[in-house]
């Protein structure tokens, strides 16, 4: 398959704070990457680097082809952009605004554009700033994927979406991906899309941390049951994070393969359970993982 | 780029109309209400601007974070922004004056389209307009250059400028915290540095060309900076931008200063004039010969000001100039050549009194009389009292009976003059008939102080049927030693102590207290808040 973006040792500071330093990554295309990490973890500065609102101090990268730094005008015409900074402060209709986008983009299909808006049920007569937070955001997502791009660049859209618009947004990006288009999207609501998403990224402290297909996560990492009473000492280990309550009292636990292969874990403790993203992301987010280059390159993605 | 301008011009337009409509709806509504539309015209001018900013700074930098994302180029998202800020202000301004001339139409104002300056034209004599322009020309001809490049430089910085807040305040909050610490500790103490700079050197930095130099650079650059950072270019591409900026601000730099210093260099009294103005002491080639040349000339009060400042600063560390041990500058030259009143006056103020002699002050009189004759100027004279001036010399002033040498005589001698100096005070007296009635009055207090108690208008007349005035001079009460003379507290002040005090009070005061003490007259307890205040100021007493 062929590389949507590669990012080769890429770094950037704000100061005496280093937002990103040395992210490499390969992304291919016709995937569904979620990009997970804690607050002023890395993820917005890295998406405004893939969107080139920022340039990097070091290091390189292309997107669908074009190099990061690149000054031509056309380098974002095949990338749909979507944020919640995304606001279009003018006073015209949106009909009116962005028949103009159908000159910016030659690929622009009107069709898609209003058939997202009226499934939704927005009206194209009133202005932006008329509309919700959340309608915004669909109204912008509309806009994205009109374009018909190849590559959907989504940063924090979730949350401002109700239930309805974000399962619709789910469906059609599934839809977007099988039909070999790339989503990269950064989230910190990931129940709701790990269901879509086939790889997950986890940043930490300006690094990737974790860079798997979600399908390998439990080749990785054990999920454990610890009953109430239960003194077993691999559950006093800093690494073993508790990640969930069960509904008998117990608790789920998250342990590394490797950590696990150290003690002695008996068959009962084991929860066959998936191994979800969300739990990955908990697991990251306690603290229960140190060495931040520990997991890229191991499992093979191929 | 295209159609993101044509949508934005889209926006103007329509703004624009509606500016124009509510302009001539709002003129004329508040001018029917109120009444004042030449008023309410002139409004516009300060709303023009502010809209056409207002549109500017709505578009681009308000809906960048879309237009970012959209396929065009950092560079044009730029030019895109210059060119939707110069639309705006041409269309604005077009508007501005289409609304001007519909309501000069509406009003039947001929006035407001009428051009004087052809009538002053046809009306004066070509020779007299161009001595009248000639000078403003020059002005215009360094200073115009200076506000032109300014006006550019501003608007191109205003237009090139585009601005997000919190990117903006996170740039300077990441530059103030750099992890480089030479960057850091630069930028932390450069603002310190750049302050001291300033106070040690500030006659640079508040010339006029240091405050353009300054000015210039800090639209440039600060724009760049702001704009590179708001548009997130990388360092290359900032780098770039930088260097365009400081070629452009040193172009306009070097081309200023090399015009001013052939100006320096000019034949044309009037721009040598304008150009050292303008440089200060940038003017560093220029002959200490040559600024007391500019200063013997006939400039105004305020160049004279500007340019006598400099002179102090540069050759008399900003010390009054003494007359007598400047070789360059002749004080008689600088103020007989002087066309007015406030002139004479300022150039006066440029010299330490303390050094002018008879001669000087002679001259000063000599040019003030006929000026003070024209505008009905006074001029009290209290610039001139510490002048070396004997009673003789006080003497043949008063015989010129020009009235500002015998109003200065009248004053000086109450500072100055003796009991003793007979001869002056006969002087005094034997001139009285010529007297205006102002100097009349003055004379009487002079004759009281030397006197010893207050004469009035009867008192000399009486003294004219007996005895003459002067017979009075030599009298005890008349006799103060002020070197000896110790007043007392204010509150225990009574008529006795008055001769003294009077006499006593001229001695010892300081040139500065001259006015207070004259307003106050012939001074005589039981006082006012005002003399008790000068009083205590002078003697230093309770």
């Amino acid at each position: 398959m062929s590389l949507a973006i590669k990012l080769v040792n890429v770094t950037r500071s704000y100061g005496s704070n280093h937002a990103l330093r040395g992210v490499s990554l390969e992304l291919e295309a016709g995937n569904f990457y979620i990009l997970l990490g804690k607050n002023g973890a890395g993820k917005s500065t890295l998406m405004r680097i893939l969107m080139r609102y920022e340039m990097p101090d070091s290091g390189s990268g292309l997107v669908l082809g074009e190099a990061i730094d690149s000054e031509r005008d056309g380098f974002n015409l095949e990338i749909g952009y979507v944020s919640e900074s995304l606001d279009y402060q003018l006073p015209l209709r949106m009909s009116q605004l962005f028949s103009y986008f159908a000159e910016i983009y030659p690929r622009w299909d009107q069709t898609i554009f209003e058939g997202i808006l009226r499934e939704l049920r927005i009206d194209l007569n009133k202005q932006f700033r008329e509309l919700s937070r959340g309608q915004k955001m669909q109204v912008a997502f509309a806009a994205a994927v009109a374009i018909r791009p190849k590559l959907l660049i989504l940063d924090e859209i979730t949350a401002v979406l109700d239930a309805n618009a974000r399962a619709f947004f789910m469906d059609y990006l599934g839809r977007f991906t099988r039909q070999g288009g790339t989503v990269v999207m950064a989230t910190n609501i990931v129940s709701e899309v790990q269901n879509y998403a086939n790889h997950m990224i986890l940043m930490h402290d300006g690094r990737v941390s974790l860079d798997v297909p979600v399908r390998d996560l439990s080749k990785l990492f054990l999920k454990i049951r610890r009953a109430p009473n239960d003194q077993h000492p691999m559950f006093s280990h800093a690494e073993c994070v508790e990640v969930a309550l069960n509904s008998d009292g117990s608790t789920s636990h998250i342990v590394s393969r490797q950590l696990s292969a150290t003690f002695d874990v008996p068959e009962r403790m084991h929860d066959y359970r998936g191994i979800t993203a969300e739990e990955i992301f908990i697991y990251f987010t306690r603290g229960g993982f140190h060495d931040q280059h520990h997991f890229i390159g191991e499992v093979d993605v191929a | 780029m295209h159609s993101l301008f044509r949508l934005f011009s889209r926006i103007i337009l329509k703004v624009t109309g509606i500016y124009v409509v509510v302009s001539l709806v709002g003129i004329l509504a508040l001018d029917k209400l109120f009444g004042g539309y030449e008023f309410y015209l002139g409004m516009l001018v300060f709303i023009g601007p502010l809209l056409a900013w207002g549109l500017t700074f709505m578009l681009v930098p308000k809906n960048l974070d879309w237009i970012l994302a959209l396929p065009i180029s950092k560079r044009n998202v730029l030019v895109l922004h210059y060119m939707t800020s110069v639309f705006a202000s041409v269309v604005i301004f077009i508007a501005s004056l289409f609304v001007l001339l519909v309501l000069a139409a509406i009003k039947r104002d001929v006035h407001m389209m009428d051009l004087h300056v052809s009538h002053v034209a046809s009306a004066a004599p070509a020779q007299l307009l161009r001595d009248q322009l000639e000078p403003i020309l020059a002005g215009i001809d360094i200073y115009g250059w200076m506000t032109g490049l300014l006006m550019i430089s501003f608007f191109h910085a205003l237009s090139m400028s585009i601005s997000r807040p919190a990117t903006t305040k996170r740039f300077y909050l990441n530059l103030w915290n750099a992890a480089n610490p030479v960057l850091r500790w630069s930028v932390r103490t450069g603002w310190v540095a750049f302050i001291a700079l300033a106070a040690v050197f500030r006659e640079y930095f508040l010339s006029p060309f240091g405050i353009f130099v300054i000015a210039t650079l800090l639209f440039l650059f600060l724009t760049t900076i702001n704009t590179s950072n708001a548009l997130g270019l990388g360092r290359r591409q900032r780098s770039r931008w930088m260097a365009v900026s400081a070629v452009v601000a040193a172009v306009q730099i070097v081309f200023l200063f090399s015009h001013a210093m052939r100006g320096v260099r000019s034949e044309s009294f009037d721009r040598r004039v304008a150009s050292v103005m303008f440089l200060g002491p940038f003017s560093g080639g220029m002959a200490k010969a040559d600024l007391a040349h500019l200063l013997e000339a006939g400039i105004n009060n305020e160049r004279v000001e500007e340019l006598g400042d400099l002179y102090r600063k540069r050759f008399w560390h900003r010390q009054k100039i003494k007359a007598s041990a400047d070789f360059d500058l002749s004080f008689q030259k600088a103020i007989l050549s002087k066309k007015a009143f406030p002139d004479v006056v300022s150039t006066l103020r440029l010299f330490d009194p303390t050094d002018l002699k008879f001669d000087d002050v002679q001259a000063v009189f000599a040019k003030l009389q006929p000026l003070m004759n024209d505008c009905r100027c006074d001029f009290a004279g209290y610039d001139l009292l510490t002048a070396k001036l004997n009673p003789a010399d006080a003497l043949a002033l008063l015989g010129t009976h020009q009235e500002a040498a015998v109003q200065f005589v009248l004053l000086w001698a109450r500072y100055h003059a003796t009991p003793a100096d007979v001869a002056l005070v006969a002087g005094i007296e034997k001139g009285f008939g010529t007297y205006t009635d102002r100097a009349k009055l003055s004379a009487l207090l002079t004759l009281s102080v030397l006197r010893g108690s207050h004469v009035t208008f009867n008192d000399w007349l009486t003294g004219r049927q007996g005895r003459a005035v002067s017979s009075w001079v030599g009298a005890p009460a008349a006799r103060v030693d002020c070197g000896v003379w110790q007043p007392k507290p204010v509150a225990e002040l009574t008529p006795a102590d008055a001769p003294a005090l009077n006499q006593c009070i001229r001695r010892r005061a300081e040139p500065a207290y001259a006015s207070e003490i004259e307003a106050a007259g012939w001074i005589e307890p039981p006082l006012d808040i005002k003399t008790r205040a000068t009083i205590r100021k002078v003697f230093h007493v309770k």
